[in-house]
């Protein structure tokens, strides 16, 4: 038997054991309860986090294809190499790996050490694109912690710079995609507006990862396989873009719209200076952009239709139009110019010092007689040109739901002046709109639609996405004789003493109408020399006036209509050459 | 008080006797622990009986033949061979400071070819049987003497000091704890309890800064705020709780436990094994384990509650002590109440020498119920 003091003892004791053996107990039981009952969700979420990697399949972009179908934009397939920085110890040993391997160049490394300071640690740096295959599978072999390999694609960018304002391109979101490495979104251009159809629809795989990230398996339940996306079909017709872009390539910087009459439809749409969007991806990509957005001339700028420009003497179709429809003249009426025209107490001088004489409207139109159009204005008023001017096209947007930034520009009237300028209309302000300058301004894209509206007497609507049906536009309603009175003046123009006479064209006895302007550059250059952003010479070029034509072809049935800006060219002629070439090979 | 009974008893029971004393209720849930260990394992090799089930079968077989072996043998013979099962393991645990395989950061492992020892589990059973075999022959007056805890003491503290220093601060902790319960049980003065208590928290900016080293300091400052650092050394911690936490009540079902079939949980055949059962069978599964576990505890108590001879009484009721030790401090670390410290759970971790050990112990304590009416003497019957 145990020693009763001893047992007494024992039992005495043994309660604080087992009071703590319950409190213990029961304390285990509640932490298992407030993890699995209560906590139940929050850590679910959290295990899910753990196991699976969602991996993003970028869908294939569409096409943009030109209006014979070829290839303007597309995605190839290519296979990458990249870094995510936060996932090695051992950057510099991971760079050093990859440049002997790769055989990457100085500029390429200096590159990728750009783009890792530049970026944070789990963002994939791109190393290489288009890598040889066996090459990417050694390095792939190697299992370098860090480096990763996939396959994606690219865009390619078939048209290079002619058209890429217009085109667009693509590029990294301004919010980062979670696991979709090197996705990329319209940034720009119809790459932009039409980024729902064009981009398809991400798929995903759901991958099975351990604890140290590596990929145990695939839940192929959760697979989503991408939808590839649309194609774009536009209305450019590429040989014509192609020339448009390389006619104003002579020129440091210019515009122009090239339209199918009958359909509305753009054949060619360019603005120089351009750009090459391929070039972005390159190892001097960031210094190739950064060149960009420091040109003044602006090379991202879409001229066509954000660029406004005094219409100069192309305006003067729509005066002596207006004039003619209101009566105010007739077409054998001749007025005298002697050079200048003095009303008020003002001299208004024409572009011939010496002079035309007596000129009727077709005369006028011909040699672009300024003092006529002075008259001519002063006679029907600023309320029958603006009339016109509208019913003509000018003065509004036809690519708001395709391009950005399109700007409709100014027809003035007493009320404009108002309330823009802030005093009252005065008859000087009728007669310099007779010959498109004031206070007017319009675009490129405007006035190849004036163009074609007056070579069709159609409510010609222009539009850039391709449409198998045809508009099949409403009549203008402007008299036929009087149109006729000034296509014939336009005619002229291209012929011998016409101001671009030099710019004729005969394709199997088809010819080309026109109009030519030059357009004075005032209130631009003004105001970047008061902000001294200009160099000196810099300056004088930007005051050199701005060269347009406005042309049509053949002058019998008209099919074509084109409008072509050269800034600062000085004169008309290079926009009517370029014109002609283009008309043809258009009447090819 | 009178002196303590030495009634020597030479009366020595058949097997059959032994048979009809046998605890059916102590043996019965160790045995559903074991299976329930061999279901769990089979699960965390991938539904596999390997790498783990399959071995630890084997373990079983021979920790059973063990069991039985000390079930059945004669009580004397453990009481006269006390110490030196104690010296045996003493031994064992020096060497593993001095040729042990390191594994973890600690020396551990003492391989013995066909199998790795690990002496500081082996130590456990033998510090109670050798603090039983010292305190079942004292009487009430010398338990109130501090000289007679000075051997129970350096019993402790030496193989502490070793198995610190290896550094297994889970193990040293137990030790402590089991001695400590062991002295309180005999009726030592509480002023010493107390006292010790004092000193303890006076050295420890010694400890911490002298005599840890920096992955258990890490440790313990990651259960101290383990959102700090979720991918270094709170990683495995809090993976665990993860795992545990999304299983649930009913739990995500046998062998779909995503956090530890895709190796999110780490050591989760070993110490985290708790946490893949949670995971798997949820707050259910986890629940009957630790009733298990309570009533096997329970069992034990009252095995030690009617022993009637002194020194049975004190070995149940130190390997009692033992297990709950064991296992209390490995749930309260897989579910982040403790800092991880390396205490495997009891009768259910993947590993030989903590199960061969504890169904050593259990040998022990049905040996002792055996003889719970025997009347021992120190020298024997």
């Amino acid at each position: 038997m145990i020693d009763t003091e001893v047992a007494r003892t024992f039992d005495r004791r043994s309660a604080l054991f087992l009071t703590g053996g319950v409190a213990f107990t029961s304390f285990l039981i509640l932490r298992m309860l407030q993890m699995q009952v209560f906590n139940y969700k929050e850590y679910t979420k959290k295990s899910e986090h753990n196991s699976f990697r969602t991996q993003a399949i970028i869908a294939q972009r569409g096409n943009i294809l030109s209006e014979s179908g070829s290839i303007i934009s597309r995605d190839t397939q290519t296979y990458r190499i990249y870094v995510i920085p936060e996932e090695t110890n051992d950057l510099d040993g991971l760079i050093e790996t990859v440049k002997n391997d790769l055989n990457l160049r100085k500029k390429t490394v200096d590159r990728i050490w750009r783009t890792i300071k530049k970026q944070k640690a789990f963002q994939p740096v791109l190393i290489s694109e288009n890598s040889n295959w066996n090459t990417l599978a050694r390095l792939a072999a190697k299992n370098i912690p860090g480096l990763h390999v996939n396959t994606g694609f690219s865009r390619v960018y078939e048209m290079g710079p002619a058209g890429a304002q217009i085109f667009g391109y693509v590029g990294a979101p301004k919010k980062p995609v979670p696991n979709a490495p090197f996705f990329t979104t319209g940034i720009n251009g119809l790459e932009k507006r039409f980024n729902d159809n064009i981009a398809g629809t991400m798929g995903q795989s759901v991958l099975i990862a351990n604890a140290v990230g590596r990929i145990t398996g695939e839940d192929k339940t959760q697979y989503i396989s991408p939808i590839p996306g649309h194609d774009l079909k536009t209305t450019i017709r590429d040989n014509i873009q192609k020339i448009l872009y390389d006619s104003l390539t002579m020129n440091r910087a210019g515009c122009g719209v090239v339209l199918d009459i009958e359909t509305g439809a753009i054949l060619a749409m360019a603005s120089t200076p351009s750009f090459d969007p391929n070039n972005f991806r390159t190892d001097d990509g960031e210094e190739y952009i950064s060149s960009l957005l420091t040109d003044v001339a602006k090379p991202f700028m879409n001229k066509t239709i954000e660029g406004l420009y005094p219409p100069g003497s192309t305006f003067k179709i729509v005066v002596a139009l207006a004039a003619l429809e209101s009566g105010a003249i007739t077409p054998k009426e001749k007025i005298f110019c002697r050079g200048y025209w003095e009303y008020g107490n003002h001299k208004y001088h024409c572009w011939e010092k010496k002079g035309h004489g007596w000129v009727d409207l077709a005369g006028a139109l011909k040699h672009s007689c300024d003092v006529y159009f002075y008259q001519v204005a002063l006679r029907i008023g600023i309320d029958a040109i603006k009339q016109m001017a509208l019913k003509l096209g000018l003065n509004q947007k036809y690519m708001d739901d395709v391009l950005a930034h399109e700007m409709a520009g100014v027809i003035p009237d007493r009320y404009w002046k108002e309330q823009n300028i802030g005093s009252s209309w005065v008859h000087g302000d009728t007669v310099i709109s007779g010959i498109g300058q004031g206070f007017i301004l319009t675009n490129c894209l405007q006035l190849a639609v004036m163009m074609a509206r007056v070579a069709s007497n159609k409510q010609v609507v222009p539009h850039l996405i391709y449409s198998d049906s045809n508009p099949g536009f409403a009549n203008l309603g402007i008299q036929e004789k009087n149109l006729r009175f000034v296509l014939n003046g336009l005619e002229q123009v291209t012929q011998k003493g016409g101001t671009a006479s030099g710019s004729a064209i005969n394709v199997n006895g088809k010819k080309m109408g026109g109009k030519t302007g030059t357009s004075q550059v005032r209130n631009i250059s003004k105001s970047e020399r008061e902000k001294g952003v200009l160099t000196t010479e810099q300056l004088k070029w930007n005051l050199r006036n701005h060269g347009l034509f406005v042309g049509y072809a053949p002058t019998k049935d008209p099919k074509y209509a084109v409008c072509i800006i050269m800034e600062h060219a000085g004169g008309s002629s290079p926009a009517a050459h370029a014109t002609a070439r283009i008309m043809k090979e258009l009447l090819k | 008080m009178s002196t303590t009974t030495r009634v020597s008893n030479a009366n020595m029971m058949t097997f059959g006797e032994k048979l009809s004393r046998f605890s059916w209720v102590l043996f019965i849930p160790m045995c559903v622990v074991l299976i329930l260990s061999l279901v769990v394992l089979f699960s965390a090799g991938g539904g596999s009986w390997h790498p783990f089930a399959m071995s630890q079968l084997l373990k079983i077989v021979l920790g059973m033949f063990i069991f039985f072996l000390v079930a059945f043998s004669n009580i004397k013979f453990w009481i006269k061979t006390a110490y030196f099962w104690y010296a045996i393991a003493l031994i064992l645990v020096l060497l593993v400071t001095f040729v042990g395989n390191v594994g973890m950061g600690a020396q551990r492992w003492l391989s013995l070819g066909f199998i790795n020892l690990q002496p500081s589990e082996i130590i456990k059973p033998m510090l109670v049987l050798a603090l039983a075999r010292y305190f079942a022959w004292k009487n009430s007056v010398e338990l109130l003497q501090i000289k007679n805890y000075i051997v129970p003491t350096l019993l402790l503290l030496v193989p502490f000091g070793l198995i610190c220093a290896q550094p297994d601060l889970g193990t040293g902790v137990s030790l402590g704890l089991i001695t400590l319960g062991m002295f309180y049980i005999v009726g030592a003065n509480k002023k010493w309890f107390l006292i010790a208590f004092v000193l303890g928290l006076l050295s420890l900016p010694a400890v911490w800064y002298g005599a840890m080293h920096d992955y258990q300091r890490d440790r313990i400052i990651t259960f101290l705020n383990p959102d700090k650092d979720s991918q270094g050394a709170g990683y495995q911690i809090n993976q665990a709780k993860i795992a545990f936490g999304s299983g649930g009540i009913i739990g995500k079902g046998y062998l779909s436990g995503t956090q530890s079939q895709q190796s999110f949980l780490p050591e989760k055949q070993t110490d985290f094994i708790f946490t893949m059962l949670g995971e798997e069978f949820g707050f259910i599964g986890a629940f009957i384990l630790l009733t298990i576990y309570t009533f096997i505890v329970a069992i034990l108590f009252w095995c030690a509650k009617t022993c009637r001879n002194r020194f049975g009484q004190l070995v149940c009721f130190g390997f009692m002590l033992n297990f709950f030790v064991y296992y209390f401090i490995n749930i309260s670390m897989v579910l982040g109440l403790a800092p991880t410290v390396g205490v495997p759970l009891p009768l259910m971790s993947f590993g030989g020498s903590s199960l061969i050990s504890l169904l050593f112990g259990f040998g022990l304590c049905q040996n002792a119920h055996i003889y719970k009416d025997q009347q021992l003497s120190s020298k024997g019957f």
